[in-house]
């Protein structure tokens, strides 16, 4: 009786030997449903999947399927690497066995740009062996995490990804909103130059500079090759603000020109009217860009002449009084000739001064000093005008300024 | 009856007048003319002088009935009558005339009696200028002068005007003076991180003495005091020896404020002369100021003369307005209306234009 319990035991835990391999295989990057790979070939490729997890953190991954449509290919290939990796990040390639298509589908921050997904394909299209073909692509995702190639991880949309005003902070009512869009989106076809505005609550961490930079670049603003535009971002997280210029933004708002505009328009943030301050802004901004196509931006020493205020009038009136009248009364007093004479003058008997004393006595002399106070400094920093730029980190050069209300 | 002089022309008996541009005696009607000198020499052939010396004559007017007006005590006291010598006219003068002319036939007289003894001037200076010239100044006294009232130059109406000899007081002072200064002279520098200011104190005396002569003030009480100091200075070199002739075709008065009186006024403008111009001589430093000052006549002597001084008046809108020129030199003083409403729309428009002006350039330069 023992010896067959044992037997039947044995015989089972041989069966579960078979079983365990797979589970052990649980991190499996390459999922071959079509069984064009060799399972040799696969453990190849696995190791290499491996290898760049565990220097890149990022899982590469091969789903081949049979004959799924794309859409179910792509709702299974998620579902597995979801079931596999959860929230890492992940490149997932996705091909059929007919080559009818070739997915790059991204989990979590491993985004590429199209290039690389279309070079991705043509490397896979290159080799007439499967196995080849995955090992190149893995292998080119490797170069480009590793920084061989040039291309950054994250990557600046041709087209724009977002309107022209992001109010995520809510800010505006919805009036307002269509009001805002309506003059940026008309501003800014007429004078082929993003205006853009951006509200939020939170950074991220970032400084309001750097999040202006980034949300512009990577959200694909911008006219042009060289991205002509502006950005005006208001953040509640910290009540801070920036401007962030590119390409022909940079030219046209120069940092005198820019401190110019955020004179006008903090206060209004100051006080709570938002409106008032991106409309103001919008403004702003069409003026700013009439007057950089003359060819003379707004800079330190050609600043825009704003309307002459009316309570010039009364005070001019009153300078006008102050002047006038003292001239009245020279010209009125020429009418009276009688007075009582000050002095007998007239009847000195010339030189008959004659001194007895005369002395000139030193007594002596005190000294005293103050600090020298120097008048110039203390002033704006735009000495000679221009705009200064910086890099974000999408490597574009921005132009800009920021502060707080 | 109080002595009259009248200035008879040898030649035809006409009343002979003082001509300033001659400066001699001259008959209207037959211009016989001679000096002064001359005439001098001439009178006291005639007559022996016999100058009354009675400081006052003390005749008193009895008046008769035919006197429209009711005079009171007060007033006839200040008056007294003379007989013109041509005509036979009462003269009625204020007890301080000493010249005039006969109402009656315009003979110019002299009152003897007021300018003799005691009460005769030391000097006189005579007339430079006469009565076209006081017109002239006049007019010219008129032209330019913003916010006259049109109408006043237009009407262009003299009263009257009439040239007076007016009783001066002249002093002379001989002043001694010691004063007292603190000046500071003060030099500022800087080496960039400090200012220096370095304040060096001086202990200033001045003591001496400075002398004045012929300071006038007038002896008149009907002549106004400051009109009289406005048409100052005069100068005393020209004058003259006193001689009644000089005084013929002119008025002229006798002082009834005395020396003493005027002596006051006199010191305080001196004092105020003579601080001044001890002060000049420590003015060479950053300030002054003024630690003690002491003034003391050590002698002060006076004279009595009279001043050519042309008066004229007018009236307009029921006021009187007076002038007065200086009979030697020709200076022209008095107070002239002010049209207010000119005055105010010079202000008003003016102001205006400025205002317009300023508001342009600001435009121009703001937008």
């Amino acid at each position: 009786m023992l010896k067959k319990i044992y037997a039947i035991f044995l015989s089972l835990a041989l069966c579960m030997m078979h079983v365990i391999p797979v589970f052990a295989a649980d991190e499996a990057y390459v999922y071959d449903h079509a069984e064009v790979i060799a399972a040799s070939s696969e453990q190849m490729l696995n190791d290499l999947a491996q290898e760049i997890y565990d220097t890149y953190d990022v899982r590469t991954v091969f789903i081949l399927f049979e004959d799924e449509t794309e859409n179910e290919a792509k709702e299974a290939a998620f579902d597995q690497y979801d079931d596999t990796f959860g929230r890492d990040d992940g490149i997932i390639l996705v091909v059929n066995k007919a080559d009818d298509y070739f997915l790059v589908l991204h989990r979590g921050n491993a985004l590429l740009t199209d290039d690389q997904k279309v070079e991705l394909q043509s490397i896979y299209n290159a080799e007439n062996i499967y196995k080849d073909g995955v090992e190149k692509d893995f292998e080119y995702i490797r170069s480009i995490y590793s920084g061989e190639s040039p291309m950054p991880a994250q990557t600046i949309p041709d087209e724009r990804l977002q309107p022209l005003l992001v109010d995520d902070a809510d800010l505006l009512s919805t009036s307002e909103e269509e009001e805002l869009l309506g003059k940026l989106t008309e501003i800014s076809e007429r004078q082929n130059l993003d205006v853009v505005v951006v509200t939020n609550n939170d950074l991220g961490g970032k400084t309001a500079t750097e999040y202006a930079d980034d949300f512009f670049d990577y959200n694909g603003y911008g006219y042009g090759s060289n991205h002509d535009g502006i950005l005006f971002l208001v953040s509640m997280d910290d009540r801070s603000w920036a401007l962030s210029t590119t390409g022909y933004g940079i030219e046209a708002f120069t940092d005198a020109g820019q401190e110019y505009m955020t004179d006008r328009i903090i206060p209004y943030l100051s006080e709570g009217n938002y409106i008032d301050a991106f409309m103001t802004y919008a403004d702003l901004c069409d003026q700013f860009i009439e007057q950089a196509h003359t060819g003379q931006p707004y800079d330190v020493g050609n600043m825009p002449k704003g309307k002459v205020p009316w309570f010039l009038l009364p005070i001019n009136a009153l300078f006008g009084l102050l002047v006038m009248w003292p001239f009245a009364n020279h010209k009125k007093n020429k009418l009276k000739t009688v007075y009582k004479a000050q002095s007998a003058k007239a009847y000195l008997v010339p030189k008959s001064l004659k001194f007895s004393r005369k002395n000139d006595q030193f007594i002596g002399k005190h000294v005293t000093h103050v600090p020298h106070v120097d008048p110039n400094r203390g002033g704006g920093g735009h000495g000679g005008g221009g705009s200064s730029i910086h890099i974000g980190s999408s490597g574009v050069s921005h132009g800009g300024s920021s502060g707080h209300f | 009856m109080p002595e009259l002089q009248e200035f008879k022309c040898p030649a035809c008996g006409g009343a002979m007048e003082f001509v300033t541009k001659t400066q001699r005696l001259q008959c209207p009607f037959c211009d016989t003319e001679m000096g002064i000198d001359e005439y001098e020499k001439l009178q006291a052939q005639e007559e022996p002088a016999s100058p009354p010396d009675l400081p006052k004559p003390q005749q008193q007017a009895s008046w008769e009935q035919q006197q429209t007006e009711d005079w009171d005590q007060q007033e006839t006291s200040h008056l007294k009558i003379y007989s013109c010598h041509s005509c036979g006219g009462e003269i009625i003068a204020d007890e301080t005339t000493g010249a005039s002319s006969c109402p009656f036939c315009g003979n110019p007289v002299v009152m003897t009696g007021q300018f003799s003894g005691d009460l005769k001037p030391n000097y006189v200076i005579p007339f430079q200028k006469d009565k076209k010239d006081a017109k002239e100044q006049y007019m010219k006294y008129l032209e330019g002068k913003s916010f006259l009232p049109k109408i006043f130059k237009d009407q262009n109406h003299i009263d009257e005007i009439k040239g007076v000899y007016v009783p001066f007081w002249l002093y002379d002072a001989h002043v001694h003076a010691d004063m007292a200064f603190l000046g500071t002279n003060v030099r500022t520098w800087t080496d960039g991180r400090n200012d220096y200011t370095e304040t060096s104190e001086y202990s200033v005396q001045r003591e001496g003495v400075i002398r004045f002569e012929n300071v006038p003030e007038d002896g008149s009480k009907e002549m106004d005091d400051n009109m009289m100091e406005s048409i100052e200075p005069f100068d005393f070199s020209k004058a003259v020896p006193f001689k009644t002739a000089y005084l013929a075709g002119y008025y002229a008065n006798r002082y009834d404020v005395d020396a003493q009186s005027r002596m006051d006024r006199a010191k305080e403008r001196v004092t105020k002369s003579t601080i001044s111009e001890f002060s000049k001589t420590a003015n060479h430093y950053t300030t002054v100021s003024t630690q003690r000052s002491q003034v003391d006549f050590t002698k002060a002597t006076y004279k009595y003369v009279l001043y050519p001084v042309w008066l004229l008046n007018t009236t307009y809108k029921g006021e009187h307005y007076h002038f007065a020129m200086n009979g030697q030199t020709g200076k022209f003083v008095g107070n002239l209306p002010v049209d207010n409403g000119a005055y105010w729309r010079f202000i008003l428009i003016g102001a205006v234009i400025v205002t317009v002006i300023m508001f342009v350039l600001q435009c121009l330069i703001l937008v």
